[in-house]
C-alpha cells in the first residue's frame, strides 16, 4: 500500500489492523466509561484519582451536598471525551468555587453544569450521562511548571504488554488548559529507555522550546518506570490489545492513571518523530509473559539512548567513572570501588586495601614502589587480570584506581554515568550504590531552605512590648527574647548531612548552598551570644573601614522632601496587582500583613507582603515596583520555571547579587535617590552598631537628621538577633544592599549584561555555572527596560 | 488464520456469484423496467440507484482522502433534496431551518427545561417556521414535491452534527462540520449529474439510467476501499516530515 513502507500508522491501519482484532467490545465499553474504568482498575491495584461522589440522575442533584467535597475537586462527565465538560476546582473563596482557570462558579453554576452533563451534552454518544467528582490531582512540579493552567499527562501506547511509544502532553494557553493535541496542547516525545523528552510538537509543527518556558529536551519524567508499569498493568487488566493510557504525576501520590483510551490517536508519532506501525509490527511474534519483561523489551527495542548505540557499534561495554570491583580467587571475595582513571597508565591499590589483601604486612613497609601484585578481578561483568601497584595518595572514597592499560580495548568510559558510590564507615566489604540525582539534591536543599524560615527566627517573641517600652523612653535598651531552636538545629543538621553531592560544578554549587544553610543554622543558634556578629559577618559580610570612610565622607542627608501623593497599604496592593497583571503573573498574590518587619517583601510562596497601615510616597511606590516586582519577583518567577528549584529559592549567597541588582535598578530607573542614602545609612549603622547599644545608635541616627520612624527602623534591623541590646553587636544582613550594589556596578563596568542576572537567584560569581544549567538563553521574564 | 481465510473465500464466491447473476442476466434492469412501467417516477428510481454511490463517495473521502464526513444520513438526504427540489430551494430551506434551530436553541437556553422538552420545542419552532415559509415558493409543481422536505429537514436538525450547542465554545466547530457536510453534498450532487450554476457532468447519470447494473461497481469499489490500510491523503500531508525522514 502507499507509504506503508514508511512504517507510519494511519487511522485506517489503526482501525483495521489493531483496534478491530485486538480491542474486544467489552473492553472498549469499560474504557469509554470513566467510572467503570476507575472501579475496575483500582480494584486491580492500579492507582487512580480517588472518587469523591457520583450524581446519576436529576433527582440526586437536589439532595446533593457540596460540603463533603471540600475545596479541591474535579467535576467530570462520565462518558465525556476530548477533555470537554471537565471543571477542576482548586480553591474556595467565600461561597464561590474557583477553577484552575481562575473562573469562579457558584453552587448553582455547578448544579447547572451537572444538569448539562446528565442531559448528555458532553457525552460521546449524546446519551444521558452521569456526573462524578474526583480528587484534584496536583501535578508534580517537574512537569507542572511547564504547563498552563492544566494538568500535564503522559500518554503511553501499549500493545501486547509492551509500551510502544509515549509522549508528554502539556496544556498551553492555546489549548485552554486541555491536554489534547488537536486542541493545541504541546506533545513531547519521550525516549522509552530513559524517560527523557526528545522532541516537541505543537499544532503538527516541531518546535524547539515550550513557549515562555524554554527548551525541555532531556527533561526526565519522574517515576518513569512506574509510569510504564501502570500503563502495562492497565492493559493486562482491561485486555485492550491496542491501548492508550493517560497517566498524570501527582505531587503527593506519584503516578496515577487518569483514563484509558481504546482509540488512541496517531499524533504521538510526530511528537516522537518515530513511526508507530513499524514498532507495532516488530512486536507481532513476540511472546511477553510478564509486565517487567514487556518494559524491558520496550526499553531495549524502542529506547534510543546513545549508550546502546555505541555498544552495538563497538561491541564494548560503557562504564562510568566509578565502578564496583570484585577481587577474585582470594580466601574471601573482596569488593570495593574502582576509580576509572584513563590518565594513569597502570592500576593501583590503596595502602589499606593492600594490607587487607595481604600484599604488605605493615603500613611502615618501605619501598612501596617496588611492591606489586597480580590480581584477578571482576569489573562491570568482565573478568580481568592485572598487576597492581600501591599508591599512598589514594583517598578513602575509592580504594582502587584502574588505569588506561586495563581499560583500553575493553571498555568505553562515559563520564556522564554517575554511579554515585559511598562506602559506609570505610568498610570495603559493604558497598552502597546509589544513583546520584542532582534533582533530588536540589529538592532536599530547597526543602531545608523553606522549612528553615531563616529570617523568622530573628523576630523577637516580645517585640512589641520592648519596642513600646523604648518608644516611651528613648534611652531604654530593649531586651529581646527568641524562641528555642536547639531541637530543630539538630534535625536540620542531620538532614543536611544526608544530602549527596558530586564533583561536578553543579554538585559544588549545591554543596556551597548546603554550607550556607549550615551557617544560617549557626547564626540562629548564635542569637544573643558574643559570637553573633562574627557568624553574621561570615554569612553576609561586614562593612570594611574603608567603605565606612567612603560613606561618612558623603555629607549628611537633608530631610526627605514633603510628600504630596501618599498611598496607603491597600492602594499599594491595588497598584501591585495591576503591575503583576501587566507582566501576566496572575498566580502571584499581594497580601497585607502586620507580621513583617520591612514595609514590603516578596515571599517564597508567590506572595508579596505589604506591612499594614503604612504610607508610601509616589516615588516610593515606583521604587517598590522596581525593587519587589521587576527585580525579586521576576527573578523568582524565572527561577521557578527552571529545572532546579534553587533557582527560585536562591543558590548560596544569592542575596547580595539580588539586592544589588534591585538597588541598581531602582537608582537607574526611578527618581528615588534617597534609597541609596538609606542603604548607606544602614551600612554605616551596621558598623556603628558593633560598638553601640540600641539607644546610642538610635540617638546617633536622630542627630543625623533621620526621622524617628526611620531611625527606629534601622535600629531594629541591625539589632535583631541580639538579646541584650545594650551590648555592641550587629545583624549584618542589610550590608548586602551596599555590597551588592558595588558588585553590580563592577559587573556592569566590566561589560556585564544585566539580563544574565535574571535566570533566577544566585551569586554573580556562579554565573558561568548557572548559564550552563539554565534552561534559557535569555530569561523569559524581563523588566520593560531590559527587553 | 486458516479459519478466516475460509470464511473469506466462501463469502467472496457467494458475492461474485450474486454479482454475475444480477449483472449477467440483467435482473436489475428488468426490475427497474417493471417498476417504471407500473408508474413509478424515473427520478425516484434514479435516487434509489445512486444511494450506493453516495455511500461509496463518503467512504472514499473518509478512507482514502481523510476528510471525515461525520454522518451518512445528512449528506444522503441533502443530495436527494438537491435532486428533487433543486439547488436554490434546498439552500434556502437549509439556511432557514438551521437559522430557526439556532434561534430556537438560543431562546430555549434561558429556561431551565429537560433535554427532551427543549428538543421538542425546537422541533415545533422549526416546523412552524417552515410551514410559514412554504408558500413563498412560487412554483406549485415543486411545492408538491417539497411538502415532504420539511419533515426531513426537521429530523436533520436534531442530528448530532446539527444540534448546536449554544452555551459552549463548540459553536465554531459545529459550523465547520455543517459547512463541510454542505460542500460535500454539493460535490456529490455534481458528480452524480446534478447541475450547479449551469455546469453539469451528465455522463454518470446516463450510465446509471442506461445500465442500472453499474451499481455493482460501487459494491466492488467498496470492497477494495474497505481493505485499505495505507495512509490517507491528509495523513501523508500531516506526516510528510516523518515519511521524508524514514526515506
Amino acid at each position: 500500500m502507499f507509504f506503508s513502507k514508511s512504517g507510519i500508522l494511519g487511522i485506517n491501519a489503526r482501525n483495521l489492523l489493531y483496534i478491530r482484532p485486538f480491542n474486544k467490545e467489552k473492553s472498549v465499553e469499560i474504557a469509554d466509561d470513566k467510572l467503570k474504568t476507575k472501579a475496575f482498575l483500582s480494584a486491580r491495584g492500579i492507582p487512580v484519582p480517588k472518587l469523591l461522589d457520583v450524581v446519576g440522575s436529576s433527582k440526586e442533584i437536589s439532595k446533593f451536598s457540596f460540603k463533603k467535597l471540600g475545596s479541591e475537586f474535579v467535576l467530570k462527565p462520565n462518558l465525556g471525551f476530548g477533555g470537554e465538560g471537565i471543571i477542576p476546582i482548586i480553591r474556595k473563596q467565600d461561597s464561590l468555587f474557583i477553577s484552575g482557570k481562575n473562573k469562579s462558579y457558584s453552587k448553582y453554576d455547578l448544579i447547572e453544569h451537572i444538569r448539562d452533563i446528565l442531559n448528555g451534552d458532553y457525552s460521546i454518544t449524546d446519551k444521558p450521562d452521569k456526573a462524578f467528582f474526583e480528587k484534584l490531582i496536583i501535578s508534580d512540579e517537574i512537569l507542572g511548571r511547564y504547563s498552563y493552567q492544566g494538568l500535564p499527562d503522559i500518554r503511553v501506547i501499549v500493545h501486547n504488554l509492551v509500551p510502544v511509544m509515549a509522549m508528554l502532553r502539556l496544556p498551553t494557553a492555546d489549548s485552554d488548559g486541555k491536554a489534547n493535541l488537536h486542541q493545541g496542547a504541546i506533545g513531547a516525545g519521550i525516549d522509552l529507555a530513559k524517560g527523557e523528552i526528545t522532541h516537541l510538537l505543537h499544532r503538527n509543527q516541531i518546535i524547539k522550546e515550550v513557549p515562555g518556558f524554554g527548551s525541555i529536551k532531556g527533561l526526565k519524567i519522574p517515576f518513569w518506570d512506574d509510569v510504564l508499569r501502570i500503563a502495562c498493568k492497565a492493559q493486562l487488566a482491561t485486555n485492550l490489545g491496542y491501548m492508550g493510557a493517560d497517566i498524570a504525576i501527582d505531587k503527593y501520590q506519584g503516578p496515577v492513571l487518569l483514563e484509558i483510551n481504546a482509540r488512541a490517536g496517531i499524533g504521538i508519532q510526530l511528537a516522537n518523530l518515530q513511526p508507530l506501525r513499524k514498532r507495532l509490527e516488530k512486536l507481532e511474534n513476540v511472546q511477553v509473559s510478564t509486565i517487567e519483561k514487556g518494559i524491558r523489551i520496550a526499553k531495549d527495542m524502542f529506547g534510543y539512548s546513545i549508550e546502546k548505540d555505541i555498544r552495538t557499534l563497538s561491541g564494548k561495554k560503557v562504564i562510568g567513572m566509578y565502578e564496583p570491583i570484585e577481587f577474585l580467587n582470594l580466601p574471601e571475595n573482596l569488593s570495593s570501588i574502582a576509580f576509572i582513571n584513563t590518565s594513569r597508565k597502570k592500576s593501583y591499590l590503596s595502602l589499606d586495601l593492600a594490607k587487607q589483601l595481604g600484599i604488605i604486612k605493615s603500613k611502615k613497609a618501605k619501598n612501596l614502589d617496588d611492591v606489586s601484585a597480580k590480581l584477578k578481578f571482576k569489573l562491570a561483568g568482565k573478568k580481568l587480570t592485572s598487576i597492581f601497584k600501591i599508591d599512598k595518595q589514594i583517598k578513602k572514597k575509592y580504594q582502587v584506581i584502574i588505569g588506561n592499560r586495563d581499560i583500553a580495548g575493553q571498555f568505553l568510559v562515559d563520564t556522564g554515568i554517575n554511579n554515585h558510590i559511598s562506602i559506609k564507615n570505610g568498610n570495603t566489604n559493604k558497598i552502597f550504590l546509589s544513583h546520584y540525582n542532582p534533582l533530588e539534591t536540589d529538592r532536599q536543599l530547597s526543602k531545608v531552605n523553606n522549612q528553615l524560615k531563616f529570617l523568622s527566627h530573628f523576630r523577637p517573641l516580645n517585640f512589641s512590648e520592648e519596642i513600646s517600652k523604648f518608644e516611651i523612653n528613648n534611652n531604654y535598651n530593649p531586651q529581646f527574647v527568641y524562641g528555642d531552636f536547639s531541637e530543630q538545629y539538630q534535625q536540620f543538621k542531620k538532614t543536611l548531612k544526608k544530602i549527596n553531592y558530586d564533583e561536578t560544578d553543579l554538585g559544588q554549587l549545591f554543596k556551597r548552598k548546603s554550607q550556607e544553610l549550615e551557617l544560617q543554622l549557626e547564626l540562629i543558634m548564635a542569637r544573643g551570644s558574643q559570637e553573633f556578629t562574627n557568624v553574621s559577618s561570615r554569612l553576609f559580610g561586614i562593612p570594611t573601614l574603608s567603605e565606612i570612610a567612603e560613606i561618612t565622607a558623603i555629607p549628611n542627608y537633608s530631610k526627605p522632601p514633603k510628600i504630596f501623593n501618599k498611598y496607603s497599604s491597600l492602594e499599594l496592593k491595588a497598584i501591585f496587582e495591576e503591575t503583576l497583571n501587566d507582566y501576566g503573573l496572575n498566580d502571584w498574590r499581594v497580601a497585607i500583613s502586620d507580621k513583617i518587619l520591612a514595609r514590603c517583601i516578596t515571599n517564597k510562596n508567590k506572595k508579596i507582603l505589604i506591612k499594614s497601615n503604612s504610607i508610601f510616597s509616589e516615588e516610593r511606590v515606583k521604587a517598590l515596583i522596581i525593587h519587589e516586582i521587576e527585580t525579586h519577583l521576576l527573578t523568582a518567577e524565572n527561577g521557578h520555571r527552571q529545572k532546579y528549584k534553587l533557582f527560585n529559592y536562591g543558590f548560596a549567597n544569592y542575596l547580595a547579587t539580588q539586592e544589588g541588582l534591585a538597588m541598581h535598578n531602582v537608582l537607574s530607573n526611578s527618581d528615588l535617590k534617597s534609597e541609596e542614602g538609606h542603604k548607606e545609612k544602614l551600612t554605616e549603622s551596621i558598623h556603628l552598631s558593633q560598638t553601640m547599644s540600641f539607644a546610642e545608635l538610635f540617638n546617633d541616627l536622630r542627630n543625623k537628621n533621620l526621622t524617628q520612624k526611620s531611625a527606629l527602623d534601622i535600629c531594629i534591623r541591625v539589632k535583631r538577633g541580639m538579646t541584650d541590646t545594650s551590648q555592641g553587636g550587629a545583624f549584618t544582613k542589610d550590608y548586602s544592599y551596599y555590597s551588592g550594589k558595588k558588585i553590580i556596578r563592577n559587573f556592569l563596568d566590566q561589560g556585564g549584561d544585566l539580563r544574565d542576572l535574571y535566570h533566577g537567584k544566585y551569586n554573580l560569581s556562579d554565573l558561568p555555572v548557572i548559564k550552563t544549567i539554565s534552561l534559557f538563553q535569555i530569561p523569559p521574564l524581563l523588566p520593560k527596560w531590559l527587553k | 488464520m486458516e479459519k478466516i481465510d475460509l470464511k473469506k473465500i466462501i463469502f467472496s464466491s457467494v458475492f461474485v456469484l450474486t454479482c454475475i447473476l444480477l449483472g449477467f442476466f440483467g435482473q436489475i434492469s428488468q426490475a427497474i423496467n417493471t417498476l417504471h412501467s407500473s408508474g413509478i417516477d424515473q427520478n425516484s428510481l434514479f435516487l434509489l440507484l445512486i444511494t450506493p454511490f453516495i455511500a461509496l463517495f463518503i467512504s472514499f473521502c473518509r478512507i482514502i482522502i481523510g476528510i471525515n464526513v461525520p454522518t451518512i444520513l445528512i449528506p444522503t438526504i441533502l443530495v436527494f433534496s438537491l435532486f428533487i427540489i433543486g439547488l436554490n430551494t434546498t439552500i434556502f430551506f437549509l439556511c432557514l431551518s438551521i437559522g430557526l434551530a439556532l434561534l430556537g436553541k438560543y431562546l430555549i437556553t434561558e429556561f431551565h427545561l429537560h433535554f427532551s422538552s427543549k428538543i421538542s420545542i425546537i422541533f415545533s419552532f422549526v416546523s412552524i417556521g417552515l410551514v410559514l415559509a412554504l408558500p413563498l415558493i412560487k412554483d406549485p409543481l415543486s411545492l408538491t414535491a417539497t411538502a415532504i422536505y420539511p419533515i426531513l429537514i426537521i429530523s436533520l436538525v436534531n442530528e448530532k452534527q446539527f444540534s448546536f450547542k449554544i452555551s459552549r465554545s463548540s459553536l465554531i466547530s459545529d459550523f465547520k462540520s455543517i459547512i463541510k457536510i454542505i460542500i460535500f453534498s454539493l460535490l456529490c450532487f455534481f458528480l452524480l449529474g446534478g447541475a450547479i450554476l449551469s455546469y453539469q457532468f451528465p455522463e454518470f447519470k446516463q450510465l446509471i439510467t442506461t445500465y442500472p447494473e453499474s451499481v455493482l461497481i460501487a459494491f466492488l469499489l467498496n470492497f477494495v476501499i474497505g481493505q485499505y490500510t495505507g495512509l490517507r491523503l491528509t495523513e501523508i500531508i500531516r506526516f510528510r516530515k516523518l515519511i521524508f525522514k524514514s526515506k
